[in-house]
Parts: C-alpha cells; structure tokens; sequence
C-alpha cells in the first residue's frame, strides 16, 4: 500500500505533492536544476525548504542533493579551507582539523539555533536561505570566504565572494548550485556579540595585511535579507589607540544603516552597534594572532 | 501526479520497508505506518523538539524531516530507548525519580534528545547536556523537574 498525505490524519500542514528527484553525482544534480530551472527547489538538510513548503510555498520538483558525492565535507589546504556546501553545522562543529586551523570559526558555528538544526542543517543551506536572522553569511564575508557554485547553464565554475552573492542573488542568476565554500587559511582574530540576536547581532575579524596594518570586516545580522558589511584599516598605532569607542564609531559609520528595512529602527541601531562594535574590538585585540 | 518511492530503514533496531509518497513526513511515517505513537507532533514547524527522534544517532526534528530522507538510516524512537530487557533506561528513569513528567507531551521528545547527547562521541568543547535541553520546550513549564533529573544523571555520571 502506498502511504502518502491523504492516509495521514494528524499532521496539520500538509505540503502538497511533488515530484522528488535523488542526485548522486554534482553533474546529475546541476543536469536536474538545469532542466527543471525555476521550478526546482534544493533539498540537503532540508529544515528551512520544508517550513517554507508547510507555508505553502511549493515547486513541482525537489532535488535533494544529501546524497551527492563531493558535497559534503571538510578539505583543509596548505592555503585554503574548503567546506562543502551540504556539509552540516555539527560537523563543522567537531571537525579536527577544522579546530586546529580555525577554532574560533567552530565556536562560533557551536551558538548557531540550538543543537538539532546544527545537527540537520547545511552550511549551504544557510547561506542559501537568505533568511535575515542567518548568520553564516555574516561570519563568512569577514573572513573573505568565497562561495564555489556551479553554474548549471554553462557547466563552470564561478567563485565569488559573500559580497558579490548578495548583490547579484536577487537578479536571477541562473541556475547555480552552490558546491563549496573556501576560507583562505591565515591567522586571523574573529570575535562575535549575540547578546542581541534576533534583532541584531554582530561579527568582526581582524587581520594583519603584511603592510604593516590591519584589515577589519564587520557584519551585521538581523536587519536585512544579508549582512551589512563595512570594512576597516587600521594602522598599527590604531590598534593600541586606548579610546576604542573613536574606533568603533567610525567602523560603524561604514554600515549602510539605511538599508535596514525589517529589523530594528535606525536610531536604536545607531546607539547600540558603535557599543557592540567597541566590545568586539576589545575581544579582537586580545586574540588578533 | 506523486511519484512514489520505496524506502528500508532500521528503525529501533527491526528493519522496515514501505512505498512511500515523498511528501510524507517522518513523523507521520513512524505514527501512522509503524503505529509507533510515542514520538509527539507539536508545533508541526521545529521549533519544540516533541517530536525529536534518534537519525543515525543524531537528534533530528520528525515533524520537518521527510520520510526518504531517513531512506538507510538507523532510527530511534522514544518506543526503543528503554533497555533490551523492557526496564528503563538511565535517562528514563531519572525522569522517572524526579517526577519530570506532567502532561507527557514533550516527554519523549526530551528523553531522545538526553539519549543523543549521551551517545556523541565525540563531544566539543563547551557542550553539555543543559544548553542541548535548551532545544525542547515543556509546555507544562516543568523545567525544575528536568534540572533535577539532569542534575540526578550528572551525579550518576560522577560530574556533579
């Protein structure tokens, strides 16, 4: 017998049919997003496809690409980190080699939602999602990672950065399937304040640029659809500056505030950030390698 | 029209087998198909954790796990965490001694999500079995029996 939705009394919102579509090679997975173009959905974790389809948002095709070898994974290099995109927070959580070369990155993955969706969720999924509350995003462009996707209407590879993603995800960029995401391997410092999460919460790293000063990129979550970034250089003589809130607020003029359409109003955000933006760069400073 | 699919998986140690439609939950998998009605749905979107079940030893969320994503996968369910000889099991019955549970209703759901953290080997820094619980929520609001019962099970473990 066939179980399906009409023999199942208990479960309050149905998601109505669709037909499923199970990859196994990156090459089968973008032949099927090609193909079915707009009316596929991508399936890996599946926490954020599935509430959406519970609200009724549906396609007639869903890809999951779970199963889909060289989507998974944690390759470190002399140079780079490569995570790939399908891989699931609690395992970027527990990773080794991942902790030796970027611990901070896996604290940090350790205080995203709660332990169950770290469990289910997809570093890929996260990003993808563009959900305002999603941090990923955020901690990803401080650290200058790059996103990898394939695009499926072409067969090549585009990497581009967490900046570049965000400005040209909203224009239809095709069929893209998102396979890695690298981190250029440095030391870096990495400091974030949740104290205010949902509503807002930031993240900064700091780093020597090997010209004698330092480069500082900080994201805001909460507010909008993607982070909102600005990034800073200070000399050396800024980084022992005592008056650290000077430093703050000018890292926070960068923000473009004005785009903050669902969060908290602007004026709450100027008062508050410039005061998480100073404890940020207090923690910076004790950990910038 | 739905394509259907035959999906195996393990569920409590017995292997189970079924053509299913893919828009099937797991949850309505495990208390429809398999009667196994121990596992609660709740609030239906993820966010309670009644519904947690044991996937390939990970807790996860039935009421937004689909049932062919379990396709393979070795399943828990609050029906198979007592011990193979019918007691209750050390999480249980530190539920039990503390008098945990009122309504029930998030019961299982809590008892799979302690079974998962006793079974992560290995765990990272900075996780304990407190900010796991965080996760579930009690309706009853009878949260100072679980801290007993947490409290109860850290002392059993010698890490009072």
């Amino acid at each position: 017998m066939l179980i399906d939705d009409h023999t199942i009394a208990a479960s309050r919102r149905r998601i109505a049919g669709f037909r499923l579509h199970r990859p196994v090679t990156i090459d089968e997975a973008c032949d099927l997003l090609a193909r079915f173009s707009d009316g596929a959905m991508l399936h890996a974790g599946g926490i954020d496809v599935t509430n959406r389809m519970k609200r009724g948002f549906l396609q007639p095709h869903v890809i999951a690409v779970q199963q889909v070898a060289g989507l998974s994974g944690i390759r470190l290099g002399e140079t780079e980190i490569e995570i790939g995109a399908a891989t699931r927070h609690w395992d970027i959580e527990i990773d080794p080699g991942l902790r030796h070369a970027l611990p901070t990155l896996c604290d940090y993955v350790a205080g995203l939602g709660n332990i169950r969706i770290r469990m289910q969720g997809t570093i890929g999924g996260n990003i993808m999602a563009a959900e305002p509350g999603y941090e990923m995003p955020a901690v990803l462009a401080v650290l200058d990672a790059e996103l990898v996707f394939r695009d499926c209407a072409t067969r090549t590879e585009r990497r581009l950065t967490v900046d570049q993603w965000l400005e040209i995800r909203g224009a239809n960029p095709g069929p893209l399937l998102l396979t890695s995401i690298r981190l250029p391997r440095r030391p870096i410092a990495l400091a974030w304040n949740r104290q205010l999460r949902p509503a807002l919460s930031l993240v900064a790293a700091l780093r020597h640029d090997g010209t004698g000063q330092m480069r500082g990129r900080m994201a805001v979550t909460g507010g909008s659809s993607g982070p909102l970034i600005a990034d800073i250089a200070l000399t050396a003589a800024g980084r022992e500056d005592p008056d650290l809130g000077l430093v703050a607020r000018a890292w926070v003029d960068r923000l473009p505030l004005l785009q903050l359409p669902l969060g908290p109003d602007a004026g709450y955000c100027s008062e508050v950030i410039p005061i998480l933006c100073r404890r940020l760069l207090q923690t910076l400073s004790k950990r910038l390698p | 029209m739905t394509e259907s699919l035959r999906i195996h998986i393990k569920v409590n140690g017995r292997p189970e087998s079924a053509e299913i439609a893919p828009n099937l939950m797991l949850v309505d998998f495990l208390r429809e198909h398999l009667g196994l009605q121990g596992t609660k749905l709740a609030c239906d979107q993820g966010a309670c954790g009644a519904c947690t079940v044991l996937l390939d030893g990970r807790p996860v969320t039935s009421c937004l796990t689909f049932a062919f994503a379990a396709d393979g996968a070795d399943l828990q369910t609050i029906e198979g965490a007592s011990r193979d000889n019918g007691t209750l099991s050390q999480v249980q019955n530190a539920l039990h001694d503390c008098g945990v549970p009122q309504c029930g209703f998030c019961t299982p759901g809590m008892v799979m999500m302690m079974e998962g953290f006793a079974r992560q080997d290995p765990l990272p820094p900075g996780q304990t079995l407190e900010t796991w619980m965080n996760a579930n929520l009690c309706r009853c609001s009878g949260y100072q029996g679980f801290r007993r019962a947490l409290d109860q099970l850290a002392n059993e473990a010698g890490n009072p």
